[in-house]
């Protein structure tokens, strides 16, 4: 059974009432429950446990401690092209918005390596559009042996591929793909998603399924907070997230908590989510589950980023550009989203080093044999 | 009549030559519906019993049902 | 009810046929603990010293028959016998297990994968018995096995759940029933795996070898059924430390400020 089948089993009419009536008995049991269980997920996601983000989060430092010690892990976006296919009424690259299009050359590439790489990095999250036939396969095979020259862990975040095709990339080093759902409600997605591949909410849905048994090694998970309820898509996310641990265990997990941001023609959020909102949100993945890897982007401010730090983030992204070109001539203004965090990657690590923290600027290298 | 040979679970016997498996069992008073019947190294199907003739030298094994955890 | 292939069950307590003083006993203790799936062995017969037909009053009894790969020492062996034992039985259902060592009667996880693989091919329903390992029940699972078996401790020991901790992350894990076989001495421990998540769990030697059979298979199926009762409404939490909604804000204080 496909995770399409599993969600539309589930009653989303039957959660939101269980979210929204949730009692602080249920919030006080979940926090002190085990591992794993959904209904403590639900529990601590609710109204009701906006009352106990302290306890939660006394518990979600110590269990990140335990689990992932001091370390946090450092990557930068790399964005190959901003050509889209897709009509997407929040995002930058969207096909209408009148903006310089480019893909990235290998010369170009290269040059965008060569001011990332001093930083220190050697994580990379290879960015696009979505535009099947100029940015597909061919492409990305093409680009990635150069990439993986120079980054021992190469994660992407593109559009949705064949089985067969991720299969292709995992040869040529692929060691992560990021794939956000952007929401778990159809309506809501068919509404925010007006034309191009992206419409098809199904076939997004189910790519994990796809990515997994091509040996992907981490994949991450994403929605797009504040399209919808983000509590009822956040909880979505955890189903989501059970149904992968189970099947596909072979694989890391990660998820992505971003915040609808203004950026060129886009929208404002349907529902607001708050700073203590999105406490809650990493407080809750974490005491949900203890291994699951949590990033954060530039998208939040430098204080919020650096007093988030300590609850359950295991990765962050520092001096990001989100448009194609952007680390070589960085005055472009037309970027994917608004970017709030602006220090330097050397700015941030020596704010993780002052807090406590080790800077780590590798993922897993997964390279006992082959690939090299 | 010829009789032939064969070793039943370690023991030679003797049986009619055109005998099959099913009629050497029904001589050797064994309860049909609990054993399996191994001969050369592979189990023989019940359903072919009755059409298989026994052949001198045969290695007959027969396997039944014990108690058990 | 606990479905396992396309069986249902409404007893999760399955039993072993062994060490009885009789099959009298046998029979007796059989019915009194409600089991509907119980274990027997495959054996070259004794033609000189013939043979009890126990199967013949199981059979009649209406319970489910699951024919064990005892006495296999390899992979090749076990499936051999569990080809004998389905042409015996007519069932293609068989609890795979092969220990090698006579001593501790471990289970042997690499010969146990590999007969499992064969066997699931084969259309068997295979329920293997083996160590409380989370990795070999997932690979297990991934071959096809309609559910798995990891020990409490070693067979006959009674010596209860030393593999609790283990248990749990399989239990967690599985998307296959898992039964928890071997090892389980006292109807409290049946207990303790039912209420641990355990779809069923297999007792033999606790039975047979009690003073009263018939007696400690009622109180086993007591046991069980509790156990899974308790399981289901839900143990309340052990609580580590007081959850206060307002203690030292030392955390989240950035967000007032």
């Amino acid at each position: 059974m496909s995770f399409f089948d599993t969600l539309s089993g589930l009653s989303r009419e039957q959660l939101r009432m269980a979210l929204y009536s949730t009692t602080a008995a249920q919030v006080e049991a979940a926090i002190e429950g085990e591992q794993g269980n959904l209904d403590h997920l639900l529990a601590m996601l609710s109204p009701a446990a906006e009352e106990y983000l302290e306890p939660m989060a006394q518990r979600a430092a110590a269990l990140t401690r335990q689990r992932f010690g001091h370390n946090i892990g450092l990557y930068l976006p790399l964005y190959l092209s901003n050509l889209c296919a897709n009509e997407c009424d929040y995002c930058g690259f969207t096909m209408s918005n009148k903006l310089k299009r480019k893909v990235l050359s290998h010369d170009e590439l290269a040059a965008e390596m060569a001011v990332i790489k001093p930083q220190g990095f050697d994580s990379i999250l290879l960015v696009s559009g979505e535009h099947e036939t100029k940015v597909g396969i061919d492409y990305f095979a093409d680009i990635l042996p150069l990439v993986k020259a120079e980054f021992s862990h190469v994660a992407m975040e593109v559009q949705p591929l064949s089985s067969e095709h991720y299969g292709i990339l995992v040869e040529k080093g692929l060691d992560a793909v990021m794939l956000y759902q952007e929401t778990y409600d159809p309506e809501t997605y068919r509404r925010h998603h007006l034309r191009g591949n992206k419409q098809d909410y199904g076939y997004r849905l189910e790519s994990p399924e796809r990515i997994a048994p091509a040996g992907v090694d981490k994949i991450g998970l994403g929605v797009l907070l504040g399209l919808d309820d983000w509590r009822m898509d956040a909880l979505l996310m955890g189903y989501h997230l059970d149904y992968l641990e189970r099947r596909f265990w072979r694989s890391r997990y990660s998820i992505s908590l971003p915040r609808l941001r203004p950026c060129v023609g886009g929208i404002t959020p349907k529902v607001q989510l708050t700073d203590k909102g999105l406490v809650q949100l990493i407080c809750a993945f974490r005491l949900f589950n203890e291994q699951l890897e949590i990033s954060l982007s530039t998208r939040e401010t430098p204080s919020l980023r650096d007093n988030l730090l300590g609850l359950g983030i295991t990765q962050m992204s520092a001096g990001s550009r989100t448009e194609p070109g952007g680390y070589v001539n960085p005055a472009a203004q037309l970027d994917q989203f608004e970017i709030s965090d602006e220090r330097s990657a050397a700015e941030v690590a020596s704010v993780l080093r002052s807090r406590g923290f080790t800077p780590v600027w590798k993922d897993w290298e997964a390279g006992w044999i082959g690939t090299n | 009549m010829s009789e032939i040979s064969l070793s039943l679970n370690g023991q030679l016997i003797q049986v009619p030559a055109n005998a099959s498996l099913l009629s050497m069992l029904e001589d050797q008073q064994i309860t049909l519906d609990s054993v399996a019947l191994v001969r050369a190294g592979e189990v023989v199907p019940k359903s072919l019993w009755a059409l298989t003739l026994c052949e001198a030298g045969d290695v007959i094994e027969l396997f039944g049902v014990v108690a058990g955890g | 009810m606990l479905t396992i292939g396309d069986s249902q069950f409404s007893s999760r307590l399955f039993t072993g046929t062994g060490k009885f003083a009789s099959a009298d006993q046998m029979l007796a203790a059989l019915a009194a603990s409600g089991s509907q799936l119980v274990t027997l062995a495959m054996k070259r017969l004794d033609l000189k010293a013939g043979f009890d037909d126990i199967l013949a009053p199981i059979r009649q009894s209406g319970v489910k028959l699951l024919p064990n790969t005892s006495g296999a020492r390899n992979a090749k062996e076990a499936i051999f016998v569990a080809e004998l034992a389905r042409e015996v039985l007519g069932t293609s259902w068989v609890k795979l297990e092969i220990h090698p060592d006579p001593k501790y009667l471990m289970p042997d996880p690499i010969e146990t994968f590999n007969a499992a693989k064969v066997l699931c091919e084969r259309g068997f329903t295979v329920l293997p018995y083996v160590h409380a390992d989370p990795v070999l029940c997932r690979n297990l699972e991934s071959v096809g096995c309609a559910a798995v078996m990891p020990l409490g401790s070693p067979i006959g020991s009674n010596r209860g759940l030393e593999t609790a901790a283990f248990l749990k992350m399989i239990i967690e894990q599985a998307n296959v029933p898992v039964v928890v076989d071997a090892g389980i001495g006292s109807p409290s421990q049946a207990m303790a795996a039912m209420e641990m998540g355990a779809s069923a769990v297999l007792v033999n030697t606790a039975i047979a070898a009690s003073r009263d059979p018939v007696k400690m298979a009622l109180c086993f199926a007591d046991a069980v059924s509790t156990g899974r009762k308790a399981y289901e409404a839900g143990l309340a939490q052990v609580h580590q430390r007081a959850i206060g909604t307002s203690p030292q804000q030392a955390l989240t204080a950035f967000l007032s400020e």
